[in-house]
């Protein structure tokens, strides 16, 4: 999917994670020296990913104090979100980066950054590869339980379960 | 949340509270440190236990926690062993021989604690995490291992190290190598807390990595003070508390995640609605 000055939505992603291939990363660099949009969007974005991770450190601590109003809590992180994604991402779907990262956001304040990433990294490369660019909506089930059994080794079950649970979440808008 | 369920969330937060008063308890004499040891070591062992369920069968992790809590409760089983002995008034090994056969339950124990760790670091590694150390970390740990032959040597004068029971003296100097072993494993659990980032899993091994560095600096304590074979007890309770202190934050952890799995599935529908995600696309 083309998503802004022929660049996939998804590579932004791995350009601010850190795992776009060295040449792409170049050449996505390369064009952001020229080019103010999207300089701007990469801004946005970055911007957007640390609200998503600090709705997500607020919601862990609101469990810890509230248990019980957390419904409405998520509810209104979930809004807050959206509504403050960028404007070139607010008009379509979620890419699979964006929904990963989201599952990672939740996992963040829990299992730490660290360990977040580094699980995220190892299901996606048990899924089908990360750097290949094979992922798709179709894989995102495998993705989810990949991601789960790795985590729920380490974590236990608690944290398996919180995977597939927030994971079926996103997976049920897949068309 | 059941009422007990709110006073575990609770438990991270009271843990300096819980340290300060187990050891406060542990300094009052000889029964009042055993008492403080026995009782950090049995709570222990259960949350480790408890831990370990969480895990699936033939997992690294699950095997870690029940070493862990095997090596608690053989430590426990140690303590009442020589609080029976000072009932009777034998406070050391000099009056009863029959004392010396602790050092049965304590290599087992150090051993226990050690594949433990092992198994842990084994499943972190799984994860990617833990699998390059630092000059530093190989520098602390050829530290740790450079402090033990000096330690062995000054041990030779200890009641244990002259016991009529072969096994007592050879055991009585196996045990400062194998607390150096779950001293090095302390380094590499720190590193990977670094790893980690932040979090409860995190600030548990950073405890764990505490308790265990300093249940060595304590054996060196109190070999190089022969004059008083208590010096190193403050250090000793304080390093079970905070072994304590560790298990607590990674149950804490298990809770809140259950707590958002709850959550999750009682308001999966009603997320799912506000949400506004149109489809995921690649």
């Amino acid at each position: 999917m083309t998503g802004h000055h022929g660049f996939a939505q998804q590579e932004w992603f791995e350009y601010l994670e850190g795992t776009l291939p060295p040449a792409q990363r170049a050449h996505l660099s390369a064009h952001l020296d020229s080019c103010p949009q999207c300089a701007q969007l990469l801004h946005q974005i970055r911007a957007w990913e640390q609200k998503v991770e600090e709705e997500a450190r607020s919601l862990v601590l609101h469990v810890e104090r509230h248990p019980y109003d957390l419904d409405r809590m998520s509810t209104e992180m979930m809004c807050r979100i959206r509504l403050d994604s960028p404007p070139a991402l607010a008009a379509r779907g979620m890419v699979f980066a964006e929904a990963v990262r989201l599952l990672q956001s939740v996992l963040d304040p829990l299992c730490g950054k660290g360990a977040a990433a580094s699980a995220v990294r190892m299901a996606a490369e048990r899924t089908g590869g990360w750097l290949d660019r094979r992922l798709s909506s179709e894989r995102w089930p495998v993705f989810v339980r990949n991601l789960g059994e790795g985590v729920g080794a380490v974590y236990g079950v608690p944290a398996q379960l919180l995977i597939e649970r927030v994971g079926a979440l996103v997976a049920a808008e897949v068309e | 949340m059941t009422p007990l369920s709110k006073v575990r969330a609770q438990w991270p937060g009271f843990t300096p509270w819980w340290i300060a008063i187990g050891s406060a308890a542990g300094l009052l004499n000889s029964a009042g440190f055993l008492a403080s040891v026995f009782f950090a070591n049995i709570w222990s062992a259960w949350l480790a236990a408890d831990i370990a369920r969480e895990h699936g069968r033939g997992q690294a992790m699950r095997r870690a926690w029940m070493l862990i809590a095997l090596g608690m409760l053989t430590n426990a089983v140690r303590i009442t062993y020589e609080f029976g002995f000072l009932l009777a008034g034998h406070i050391d090994s000099s009056l009863s021989p029959m004392l010396g056969l602790r050092q049965i339950p304590i290599v087992a124990s150090l051993v226990a604690m050690g594949l433990g760790l092992h198994a842990m670091w084994s499943s972190f590694r799984s994860l990617g995490l833990g699998v390059k150390l630092r000059k530093l970390d190989w520098a602390l740990m050829a530290a740790i291992i450079l402090l033990i032959p000096p330690v062995v040597w000054s041990r030779r004068g200890l009641n244990d190290a002259r016991s009529p029971f072969e096994i007592v003296r050879y055991l009585q100097f196996a045990s400062p190598v194998l607390l150096a072993i779950p001293a090095s494993m302390a380094v590499v659990l720190y590193r990977i807390s670094r790893e980690l980032g932040e979090g409860f899993m995190a600030l548990a091994l950073r405890w764990m990595a505490a308790a265990l560095g300093i249940r060595l600096v304590a054996l060196v304590l109190a070999t190089a003070i022969t004059e008083s074979s208590t010096a190193g007890n403050p250090l000793v309770i304080f390093a079970h508390w905070a072994f304590l202190a560790a298990l607590l934050c990674r149950r804490h952890l298990s809770h809140v995640t259950s707590c958002l799995v709850e959550q999750y599935s009682i308001s999966g529908p009603a997320l799912l609605a506000t949400l506004g995600w149109k489809k995921i696309q690649h």
